[in-house]
């Protein structure tokens, strides 16, 4: 059976990359003891997939790991006996069983929201104030970098929510991810000054994933509403 | 808990973030409040300290005292060495995250010679005052533990306290004697003095050498009545009885060994003449063997490594190694996790044991004959013969292995050129042993010999102590002549010759026989920049040779100088058990091709039967 696991990341941990995160889990689903199963062949290995790479450094409470168990454990106390072998710093939020053909995480993510902070807070307010006319545009185009070359692309259709928090003083944004059309939330905040033509240090900005999203008929869903418990 | 001494910024500009965060499965976090604080360092990168099992051991030891706080420290990559240059930024332990200066301790192990000056580096980048005696009431007690303390004396000045021995025995006493100086008025030379009153502890401070006119040592004394003028090693004598860690930490960035590691055994029964733990970690003790599967199951629960491996410097020798493995693969071949064997002597049970645990296709037969020809081998009393290596490759060859590595030594004493050829007719010998033992139409490959060479450095306490070692220019003629000889052989195609770098063996060589006055010379280089010497992407030997020649020291004294037997040398005030009649002798059984029995076969009176421990006392339980 394949069970999908939502965590957080967060803390110190946020500087452990994604092929680290990996080996963390391959440790940590023995010492938790949940019956994974193995590839076959001489040199086997679990069989567990990930949602896209965190960039390092950023916090999340929404990733997720596919992964096929032997026999199933009931969600409880699978959620207790690896929160008691995990790190505070990353914390498993859920437990679920996948419906038989479902799509993997890593597949299936069409779409990612983030928070955007700063520490100085004025940053935030400048920004807040640019999202109406980023929103009345037809077209918002930046450069994307990549190592090899560099593109102009048309961000503001990628854009599906862009809004200002006024209680935590963040915005917040639901935008493309996955394989194809995929843009990082700082190209938005690009997006945004290019169209005021202001500039901030965007350094001091704090980029948070909140959740992931696959698109089940035409509706954005959230990867964790896609199982169900054990009971 | 989540504090970091170093900002986002940073973390993110550097390779590797994670070195330097803290925070694993299995680190210890204590309330420092009233906590003895020991900083544990190994002088060099995360990964590399990471895997080191004493380290393990003595963090594990530490932190079960409710009365002391142990974390961890390594040396920073230049990367990020630059940025806390720049930026003055402190060295902190990984835990805590806080300053290295504010702790009680700073603990350094000495693996091996080539990280000395990162001693430096993480003195500096800690803002504690290079040398002993320049340092105050404030700063950390800075000590050493480990191989290289053997002969300490080129760091000496470095060092308020020198381990000279296995670290389970001593620190319980010398931490009460350090609280006791602390609740009445701490003097840090007082404490200093004392501490030197303690069994396998040395203090260079209380210690004065002098030197002849043709610079080899005059006399060594100490400054104190109440101190030992010789200090004996410390060793654990009953093995099995001491602690063992079985919550090891568990490093997030793929450390060197990435494993639960089994200590078998310490010591060794062999004997061979160029070898230095051989002779300091006499007499060899084993573990119980029921004890070790406990600690395997558990450990493997702990950590929830994938693979469990076997340390010992030669597990062949550990009594009921058959049983150990046979649970190992019951126990966990089932659950997926790698069983692996280093130090094995290849014969019918270790390929056995190893068809079992690996994939033949992947793995390889290791040899060390370290000698080409067999005059050679008996030199060194290396106890394996031609027979034994030509025997196991048959066996694996049949077993169906492809690929071989032999390792060997250039530059031992009493060499000679057909010892050196003789590398290479070896290496053809076994590549020819295959063609001739697998038929035409059963090879699915041709066989693959890897033959490597390393330059040999005399370390102190062997017999080899006073040897000559060869110069760079010795060596790369020596490698020449192996490469042409290889090239000449009829299945040179089927063999690949690897050799090492001259002048870092050459550095090695001074600092392992060297004295106190090479402190200025490590100083010298590390002003220079050099760091991280033993990373060849590192290493440069020009600011090496600048370094010596500012000091005004000929390094040659030191590696290239064959020592009168009865020349004081810098290392004769430490008592290893092993005595120098019995060195003198062997040094002559050398010169001679003379072998000499290993210690389950005839007792040679080396001396530490004075321990009453391990394989001296094995025939008389």
């Amino acid at each position: 059976m394949k069970v999908r696991i939502r965590f957080s990341k967060s803390g110190a941990l946020v500087y452990i990359g994604h092929l680290d995160v990996m080996r963390y889990f391959q440790k940590l689903f023995r010492r938790a003891n949940i019956p994974v199963a193995y590839s076959e062949g001489f040199s086997p290995h679990q069989i567990l997939s990930f949602t896209p790479p965190l960039p390092l450094g950023m916090e999340s409470t929404g990733e997720y790991a596919d992964v096929e168990l032997t026999k199933p454990v009931v969600t409880k106390e699978a959620l207790s006996a690896l929160a008691l072998q995990s790190v505070p710093e990353i914390e498993i939020l859920s437990f679920k069983e996948l419906p038989p053909k479902c799509e993997s995480a890593m597949a299936s993510v069409a779409a990612a929201r983030y928070s955007v902070g700063s520490n100085t807070g004025d940053d935030i307010i400048k920004l807040a104030g640019i999202i109406s006319s980023f929103k009345e545009a037809d077209e918002v185009r930046i450069v994307k970098k990549t190592k090899k070359n560099e593109k102009e692309v048309n961000i503001r259709p990628l854009v599906y929510e862009l809004c200002y928090v006024k209680e935590s003083n963040e915005l917040e944004m639901l935008i493309s991810s996955g394989s194809t059309d995929n843009i990082k939330p700082e190209y938005v905040i690009e997006g945004l000054l290019s169209i005021a033509d202001e500039s901030i240090c965007s350094d001091e900005l704090i980029f948070k994933r909140i959740d992931q999203y696959a698109r089940i008929d035409e509706k954005l869903v959230s990867l964790d509403e896609i199982g169900c418990d054990i009971l | 808990m989540n504090k970091l001494a170093l900002p986002n910024r940073i973390l993110k500009s550097v390779d590797k973030p994670a070195r330097y965060i803290g925070h694993e499965v299995n680190a210890v976090y204590k309330d420092p409040e009233g906590l003895i604080r020991f900083a544990m360092c190994f002088p060099d990168l995360y990964e590399i300290g990471m895997s080191h099992l004493g380290i393990q051991l003595l963090y594990d030891m530490f932190n079960s005292y409710d009365d002391v706080w142990c974390e961890r420290v390594y040396a920073v990559w230049t990367d990020l060495y630059d940025i806390m240059k720049e930026e003055e930024i402190p060295l902190f332990a990984l835990e805590s995250q806080d300053e290295i200066s504010k702790f009680d301790f700073l603990g350094i192990t000495l693996q091996y010679e080539m990280c000395y000056t990162n001693i430096l580096q993480i003195l500096d980048l800690s803002g504690i005052p290079f040398y002993s005696d320049q340092r105050d009431n404030d700063d950390p007690i800075v000590i050493c533990g480990g191989p290289c303390t053997y002969n300490p004396e080129p760091v000496a000045d470095f060092f308020d306290l020198v381990y000279i021995g296995e670290g389970e025995t001593i620190y319980r006493p010398l931490l009460d004697l350090y609280k006791e100086c602390k609740n009445n008025g701490y003097d840090r030379k007082e404490f200093i003095h004392k501490a030197a009153c303690l069994p396998g502890i040395y203090a260079p401070s209380c210690y004065k050498a002098t030197y002849n006119d043709d610079n080899t040592l005059k006399q060594f004394m100490p400054l104190y009545d109440d101190i030992p003028s010789r200090i004996e090693k410390e060793i654990v004598t009953d093995l099995s009885g001491s602690c063992y860690p079985l919550k090891p930490v568990v490093p997030y960035i793929k450390a060197t060994q990435d494993r639960v590691v089994l200590e078998i055994q310490r010591g060794c029964i062999r004997g061979c003449r160029f070898c230095q733990a051989g002779s300091v970690y006499k007499p060899i003790r084993s573990r119980d063997e029921k004890k070790l599967e406990e600690y395997a199951k558990q450990m493997i629960i702990n950590t929830g490594h994938e693979e469990i491996s076997l340390s010992s410097l030669s597990s062949s020798d550990y009594p009921e190694l058959y049983k150990l493995c046979d649970f190992l693969i019951n126990e966990f071949s089932e659950r997926h996790i790698n069983i692996s064997l280093p130090s094995l002597r290849v014969d019918a049970f270790s390929l056995d044991v190893m068809s079992k645990v690996q994939d033949i296709k992947k793995s390889v037969i290791t040899f060390a004959p370290e000698a080409g020809s067999q005059r050679m081998r008996n030199v060194i009393n290396k106890g394996l013969t031609k027979e034994d290596i030509m025997e196991g490759c048959r066996k694996a060859f049949i077993g169906g292995w492809t690929r071989v590595k032999l390792y060997f030594m250039l530059g031992l004493p009493f060499e000679t050129e057909e010892d050196m050829i003789g590398i290479a007719e070896l290496s053809n010998d076994i590549a020819k042993l295959y063609y001739d033992t697998i038929p035409k139409e059963e090879r699915k490959t041709k066989v693959s010999i890897v033959s490597s060479t390393s330059f040999f450095v005399p370390k102190p306490f062997t017999p080899f102590q006073w040897a000559k070692m060869n110069t760079m220019d010795e060596f790369r003629y020596k490698a020449h002549v192996v490469n042409t000889a290889m090239k000449q052989q009829l299945n040179h195609k089927s063999i690949k010759y690897n050799w090492h770098a001259a002048d870092v063996s050459v550095l090695e060589g001074v600092f392992a026989r060297g004295d106190r006055r090479l402190s200025k010379v490590l100083e010298i280089a590390y002003k220079k920049g050099c760091m991280f010497d033993a990373w060849t992407e590192n290493f440069r030997f020009e600011p090496w040779e600048e370094a010596f020649s500012e000091a005004d020291i000929d390094p040659s004294f030191y590696y290239n100088r064959e020592r009168d037997t009865d020349e004081l040398l810098p290392w004769d005030f430490i008592d290893t058990g092993v005595t120098k009649e019995f060195l003198k002798r062997e040094y002559l059984n050398a010169k001679e091709g003379k072998v000499t029995p290993n210690c389950r076969e005839k007792c040679s009176g080396c001396g530490v039967a004075k321990y009453h421990g391990g394989v001296c006392i094995e025939s008389k339980n």
